[in-house]
């Protein structure tokens, strides 16, 4: 491997569980994931000359990951419209074996609940970053990441309401 | 976290406070249990573009072909008028200008790294200059294109002298010339064009929806 490779495999090793993640959430189905996670670590690679450390290296891994997640996620939409049913639960058993498995398939119906847009902004709001980082990221105001924000939240009571 | 002194931020609610939960449990087990195979990583590192990159450079490389290959081979080759070769080779080299700005422009291999709300502005701008270039440039030159073609085709096949066979066999040849044509391009609106229009459609939804909210914060 070259000392690229070794550079790119490195942060590839680092931000894995961030690229799973994301890609877990917007994946409908298993073999999805995998696609998805392929897609985003060729797109990581063809960015990964011109990215050079000018931003933090989880925002930048989270922008091409989730721009990555929600072009396919138009892409599939489009071709598969009568696809609407949530995820496969068997997807996320592999992430984990116990009681904690009915706890992921509850975090990815809800995610899934939300429009690309939105599930952007939760789930990096969820990582715990700020929201001048979810503004960089998505590309919209500070303003405007609290007030989806707080829509989202309103959506997310009115699931909880009617589950 | 900055939010927490910002008078906008949301109070987190037991929703997501529970999903923020979850979610730092699924990456912890994610990081456990995620080992990238060596083997399809290499693979993966080898294959480096994806297949819009590819699809952009395929049509580069054919849109050369045709704008320097085809007019010697029209005008050597088939013995068609200067003329003919002459607009045959400016169309096509002016589709080569149009096919390298637009790859200059979007910098497609590294479109993905920008933010998401430019990625989609970008995306949905690239749509649009293939829509212009089919719709106002592309189809009628094709049309002017395929008429020339077919009359300088005809111009140089031995056709007989009865004039009534010489018919026949030019309208048979204009007709199978239009219903490929016509088929061709019917599969090309309906495989890719109209599919294509109505992705971009929901793209710019999609933007609008999410840039209305800086005015409603305004």
């Amino acid at each position: 491997m070259s000392p690229k490779e070794q550079q790119f495999t490195r942060l590839v090793q680092d931000q894995k569980a961030t690229i799973y993640s994301v890609c877990l959430m917007f994946a409908d189905e298993r073999t999805e994931v995998d696609d998805l996670v392929q897609d985003a670590l060729i797109h990581l690679w063809e960015g990964f000359d011109s990215f050079e450390g000018r931003s933090d290296i989880k925002s930048w891994v989270y922008r091409v990951t989730l721009n990555t997640c929600i072009s396919f996620d138009r892409k599939r939409k489009h071709t598969d419209l009568v696809s609407l049913e949530l995820a496969d639960p068997s997807m996320l058993s592999g992430a984990d074996k116990g009681s904690n498995a009915k706890q992921y398939r509850m975090l990815h119906e809800r995610i899934q609940k939300l429009g690309p847009f939105d599930r952007a902004i939760v789930l990096l709001w969820l990582e715990d970053m700020s929201y001048e980082e979810i503004g960089a990221i998505v590309g919209i105001s500070v303003k405007n990441v609290s007030v989806r924000l707080m829509r989202i939240r309103e959506q997310l009571k009115n699931m909880n309401n009617q589950e | 976290m900055n939010e927490n002194n910002n008078p906008l931020s949301i109070q987190e609610s037991d929703e997501l406070a529970t999903m923020k939960m979850q979610l730092k449990s699924l990456q912890a087990e994610l990081d456990k249990q995620t080992t990238l195979r060596e083997d399809v990583f290499r693979r993966l590192l080898k294959k480096r573009t994806n297949s819009f990159k590819n699809r952009e450079l395929i049509s580069i490389f054919f849109v050369a072909l045709v704008a320097f290959g085809l007019p010697p081979y029209l005008y050597l080759g088939m013995h068609m008028s200067l003329a003919f070769t002459l607009f045959t080779g400016l169309f096509f080299t002016f589709g080569l200008f149009w096919e390298l700005v637009i790859w200059r422009r979007f910098k497609i291999g590294n479109m993905m790294s920008l933010d998401l709300i430019t990625t989609a502005k970008n995306m949905q701008r690239y749509r649009k200059l293939n829509k212009v270039w089919l719709n106002q440039i592309g189809t009628p030159f094709i049309i002017v294109w395929l008429t020339w073609y077919i009359f300088e085709l005809i111009q140089t096949l031995n056709l007989p002298d009865d004039g009534h066979l010489r018919m026949i066999i030019i309208l048979i040849f204009i007709g199978c010339s239009l219903v490929g044509a016509l088929v061709g391009g019917l599969i090309g609106y309906f495989s890719f064009y109209k599919p294509q229009m109505k992705l971009a459609q929901e793209m710019i939804e999609q933007i609008k929806d999410i840039e209305s909210f800086d005015e409603e914060a305004e």
